[in-house]
């Protein structure tokens, strides 16, 4: 045949080249073979853990994230400049100069909150996070509405993430080409929409192809977004300290007081107001499975996540109230022309001509704050699927990936038709659904901290930092929230609420809240008919039936 | 379709080269030439650091070499894949790149036996989740004529016997299927095979390339010797019952077989069958009927 005799330099072949999965590199060219200890601890963990709880992992890729890693996620969530840049101007005009203790005071329940979700995790580390917590707790029908609280807000603020980060790209180009017409741009709705569903198309993307790619791009987006911050503050202070400033003044310890805010009214405004400053971290509790170590990882993770937001608000909200002052001047802080992008206002004044950087912090903030945010729908779809609360489709796993693709796109696509409806139908109806969300994070995270204190009401009394962070910290957490909850539902009565539209009276807030709670009863009683399974065993009935998880 | 080839610079390595260009040549399959290299322990003493390196660049010169030794008509790529071991890595390509089956040869070491099986050949046939195809010693590539199928004439081989009127139908080629009988069974022996082919719920599209041959002797080897293998041909034989579903795990007739066979051999995973989750997914002899079958 011929085929051993040699005909040298005849084709050039390309040589791929691959590295087992399960050989790490550790610096250099050193390898290390055979399983990775924290992979092998991980999801003997998520074993472990299951074999007492009933729970069980579903193939998701495990150990691919570190602390670091899951807490730059969770920052990214929370996406500080974007939030910051909106809420800084409005809660100065309800409090004044008391914005640092406003911070402070919002920080309280969802600390709290958080405490009650480390718990519930190293307990039970489930990537359904509330839905799984809550069905443990309270059964599956309670446990499944909390699960549908978390996917309505996550799915929905998707859209609106995905439309921030629209109106913020097309401002950046604007000012960067200095033609302020471009920004207009954004007002075009085919344009909008078009623009809207590329952003959302990547971020899906970068979502499929798992955690190590997100970690990847956060770290860039989430580190720049730091840095431009934390510049801004810093040389916000200088200036006030050399009466370069607008309205400059120093910092004073009253600043950070609570109780120098003068009205209730105000105090329960700032509560409201944390809820969506600080909402996001949850997002690192949903990759539990993905983490090394995934009883400890995840919860001291979201707890670095919120301390970090803490302390880069107090530093952010100092260094603008040293800046700016609380006049409606030109740029003070309650001056309605600039509070809705207060930023874009400051950004050249205070750090002249490198102002640019935080138009595009902003930008970046909402893109990654859209990417990082799919994580957390996509992962509580596939564990409700798992655990037969939902079609099975949505369990699937990417078998390269190891992420649940069906689940991710599901959530995307879901978002992005919501959002191209809404434009083209009402911007109104879009931005008072983003209002109503608040409603549903109160819901879901006042669920799972009550969650806690039930789960662990028998073991809570063993030592007095079982009682604290098992029962009295999640339960106060929790109660807040609801009672915020309850009163946000009644103030949404308020034709005046939100954008102002209303129906018979009652404002459109309330409808879309109200309508996405019954939405869900529906869709719940639809399922419990067709997959009557969990609805009358919970999530041990996937345990019972396939038998112990591979 | 795609096969791995497991490669070495040495003759077993280039039998597993010659036996891929065979079948690529006739089932038009790529060839996939993968060198493993052994990822080296972070504690174990390393001479120098760039020693992987050197390791890489050899096993470079070595894939580039195996492309020379591939004929134009015979597509092939060639991978260099660093894992724990060889069987290891050679299961993580063919898992990645979608293999139909792995090729390799016999040990290096081995003494005077056509089929001398090698650490890495007795892992994969062990483990593997794709069929197996072990080249025999100072194999000589000759055109694929005819596949054999070893069948042990019991009801449990029902499944073997249908996938290997399935592969007839899918290649067209004669498939002849064999049963070895130790001391005097013979007759009972082709009986029962017969009565396997008549059960089979796959039909020979074309019932004349279909032969049923019982060779004997006083133990299986010497029943193997008592067949006549062609030059052309290739032995298919299913896995142990101690195999898991879906994964090989070499009987150990096969292995008896093994001692006396001079020709290739092709060991499938257990229920490898006709069907969805079986060859159906991918067989080994690919979908499409063999180049210039008879």
């Amino acid at each position: 045949m011929g085929t051993s005799e040699k005909r040298p330099g005849r084709r050039r072949v390309p040589i791929h080249t691959s590295t087992s999965p399960v050989v790490r590199k550790v610096g250099g060219s050193s390898v290390v073979i055979g399983v990775d200890q924290g992979r092998a601890a991980g999801s003997d963990a998520v074993q472990e853990a299951g074999r007492a709880t009933g729970l069980s992992a579903k193939g998701l890729s495990a150990g691919t994230i570190g602390l670091l890693g899951a807490a730059v996620i969770g920052v990214s969530t929370i996406a500080p400049a974007y939030t910051l840049s909106g809420a800084l101007g409005p809660t100065v005009s309800v409090v004044g100069f008391h914005l640092p203790a406003i911070f402070l005071v919002g920080f309280i329940p969802m600390l709290l909150v958080a405490l009650g979700y480390r718990e519930l995790n190293s307990a039970m580390p489930d990537s359904g996070t509330t839905f799984t917590w809550v069905s443990k707790a309270f059964g599956p029908w309670v446990g499944w509405m909390g699960g549908w609280g978390l996917l309505a807000a996550t799915i929905l603020v998707l859209s609106n993430l995905a439309g921030i980060a629209v109106d913020f790209f097309y401002l950046l180009i604007a000012q960067l080409a200095g033609s302020p017409g471009i920004a207009d741009l954004a007002r075009n709705v085919p344009l909008n929409v078009a623009t809207c569903l590329v952003f959302m198309a990547g971020a899906c993307w970068i979502s499929y192809r798992g955690l190590q790619e997100t970690k990847r791009f956060q770290f860039t987006l989430v580190g720049f977004q730091l840095v431009v911050l934390v510049a801004f503050a810093v040389t916000g202070l200088v200036r006030a300290a050399n009466g370069s400033a607008f309205d400059g003044q120093l910092p004073q310890l009253e600043w950070f007081n609570p109780a120098g805010i003068d009205s209730f009214s105000a105090f329960s405004a700032g509560v409201s107001l944390s809820v969506f400053i600080y909402w996001g971290w949850d997002t690192v509790l949903t990759m539990n499975e993905e983490t090394k170590d995934p009883e400890r990882t995840p919860g001291r993770a979201a707890i670095v996540v919120i301390g970090v937001v803490v302390v880069l608000y107090l530093l952010v909200a100092c260094g603008t109230l040293a800046f700016a002052g609380v006049g409606d001047g030109a740029l003070g802080m309650t001056n309605p022309d600039i509070q809705e992008n207060i930023f874009a206002a400051l950004a050249t004044p205070v750090l002249g001509p490198l102002g640019v950087l935080m138009s595009i912090a902003v930008l970046m903030s909402s893109i990654a704050s859209l990417q990082s945010t799919m994580i957390s729908p996509a992962r509580t779809m596939l564990a409700m699927s798992h655990y037969r609360a939902l079609p099975a489709r949505f369990a699937r796993i990417h078998p390269r990936f190891q992420t649940p693709g069906y689940a991710t796109v599901a959530s995307t696509v879901i978002a992005a038709a919501f959002y191209a409806v809404m434009r083209f139908i009402s911007e109104d109806v879009l931005w008072d659904t983003i209002a109503a969300l608040g409603l549903m994070v109160c819901y879901y995270y006042g669920l799972t901290a009550l969650a806690c204190a039930w789960y662990f009401r028998r073991e809570a009394f063993g030592s007095v930092r079982a009682f604290v962070v098992r029962l009295a910290a999640p339960l106060l957490g929790g109660l807040l929230l609801l009672v915020f909850f309850v009163r946000t539902t009644i103030d949404s009565f308020d034709p005046d609420y939100g954008s102002g539209s209303s129906l018979f009276g009652v404002g459109l807030v309330f409808y879309l809240g109200a309508g996405m709670i019954v939405l869900g009863l529906v869709v719940m009683l639809v399922l419990s008919r067709r997959m009557p399974q969990f609805f009358r065993e919970g999530v041990d009935a996937v345990q019972a039936r396939s038998g112990p998880a591979e | 379709m795609r096969y791995a080839v497991g490669y070495a610079a040495h003759e077993r390595g280039r039998d597993a080269l010659n036996l891929g260009v065979a079948l690529a040549r006739a089932t038009g399959a790529v060839l996939e030439v993968v060198v493993v290299v052994k990822a080296r322990e972070q504690y174990s003493s390393a001479p120098r650091d760039d020693f992987g390196r050197l390791v890489e660049d050899q096993a470079k010169r070595w894939l580039n070499e195996a492309a020379e030794l591939v004929p134009d008509d015979v597509e092939v790529e060639l991978r260099l894949h660093r894992s724990i071991n060889a069987p290891a890595g050679l299961m993580e390509v063919a898992a990645s790149s979608g293999a139909a089956a792995v090729i390799v040869g016999g040990s290096s070491a081995s003494g005077w036996l056509r089929h001398g099986v090698g650490g890495t050949g007795s892992a994969l046939l062990h483990r593997s989740r794709i069929p197996v195809i072990l080249a025999p010693r100072g194999y000589e590539p000759a055109p694929l004529t005819e596949i054999a199928c070893a069948v042990s004439p019991e009801p449990e081989s029902a499944g073997l016997v249908e996938e290997a009127v399935a592969t007839l139908n899918r290649t067209g080629l004669p498939v002849r299927l064999i049963a070895l009988a130790e001391g005097d069974d013979a007759a009972r022996a082709r009986e029962s095979l017969e009565a396997l082919v008549a059960a089979s719920r796959v039909e020979p599209e074309d019932p004349g390339r279909l032969s049923v041959v019982v060779g004997s002797g006083a133990s299986v080897a010497d029943a193997v010797e008592s067949v006549t293998w062609g030059e052309g041909t290739v032995l298919m034989a299913g896995s142990s019952r101690l195999a898991r579903r879906g994964e090989l795990f070499l009987s150990s007739t096969t292995a008896k077989i093994l001692t006396r066979l001079p020709i290739p051999l092709v060991v499938v995973p257990r229920e490898y069958h006709p069907g969805r989750g079986g060859s159906a997914d991918q067989p080994w002899t690919g979908e499409l009927p063999i180049v210039g079958a008879p």
